[in-house]
């Protein structure tokens, strides 16, 4: 049973040790709030320790993904008396429903904070139909 | 007559199965015990100081109040949530908003004067000297 373990296990350990050389830390997802405007769609995040170096957003084929690496050093004080997080960096994918104008996404960090704007295609806003009467 | 053996795994322990329930719980929620704390807070300590961190993305620097009295800090504030418009959806709202308050008793009494605070990218660390008079001392046995 051991041997067959090990025989699976070792090619996938070596591909992971190629894909992150960087200090293995975990991956949560960032708690959002995501706000649709009549002209655009606002997504907030909350990146702890992200700066503007750290972030990574893409939109390819109607999914946003962002990901956020933390410039938080690992502490690694002598006597932590009481833990509740721990330093991670983040990473979620939304898939947008609307038509949005991938190249005038705006992205913002601020305290940790990073707001998206993903303006709305033209075509998506809401247009006033007049109705005439004959 | 076969009585079928349903409690041969129990321990002595009686709140053994209690603290399984518990993690089987937390699995089955996504440990949400944890996310209503907020903020969330680490604190590390040794013979000269306390430091003290706090998630608090997000929040404005001056709307974070710290206090200490004696041996107890109190970190308090407002996470102001995103003014909403009357054509606005809110799609998704799970970034915790609204004032918030933790207080901490510290292992020793600290140097009030002494406390440095640093806010960056969202996370608030604050570094308690310990009082003086309170750390513990050598003393030499004389001998005759």
């Amino acid at each position: 049973m051991t041997t067959t373990c090990k025989e699976t296990c070792e090619p996938a350990e070596t591909v992971m040790a190629e894909a992150s050389p960087r200090i293995e830390r975990p991956v949560y997802e960032p708690a959002a709030d995501v706000i649709e405007k009549p002209d655009a769609i606002h997504v907030l995040l909350d990146l702890l320790g992200v700066d503007q170096k750290g972030l990574d957003v893409t939109v390819e084929e109607n999914v946003l993904r962002v990901h956020g690496t933390s410039a938080i050093a690992q502490d690694k004080p002598e006597s932590p008396i009481h833990r509740e997080f721990e330093t991670c960096d983040y990473e979620r994918s939304f898939r947008v429903a609307t038509d949005i104008d991938a190249g005038r996404i705006s992205a913002s960090i601020k305290n940790g904070l990073l707001r998206l704007v993903l303006p709305k295609k033209e075509k998506e806003k809401p247009q006033k139909i007049s109705v005439r009467t004959e | 007559m076969i009585w079928p053996v349903v409690r041969a795994s129990w321990s002595a322990d009686p709140m053994q199965e209690f603290n399984r329930l518990y993690g089987d719980m937390d699995r089955l929620f996504g440990n949400r015990s944890e996310r209503l704390t907020f903020p969330r807070i680490n604190v590390w300590s040794n013979q000269d100081e306390t430091v003290v961190s706090a998630e608090l993305p997000g929040v404005d620097p001056k709307d974070i109040k710290l206090t200490v009295k004696d041996n107890d800090l109190t970190i308090e504030g407002e996470r102001t949530s995103e003014p909403l418009a009357e054509s606005d959806i809110q799609v998704r709202r799970e970034r915790p908003t609204g004032r918030f308050i933790r207080n901490l008793r510290l292992p020793f009494e600290v140097e009030a004067d002494k406390i440095v605070a640093r806010y960056e990218h969202g996370l608030l660390k604050v570094r308690l000297p310990r009082r003086e008079a309170t750390k513990p001392r050598k003393i030499e046995v004389a001998v005759g």
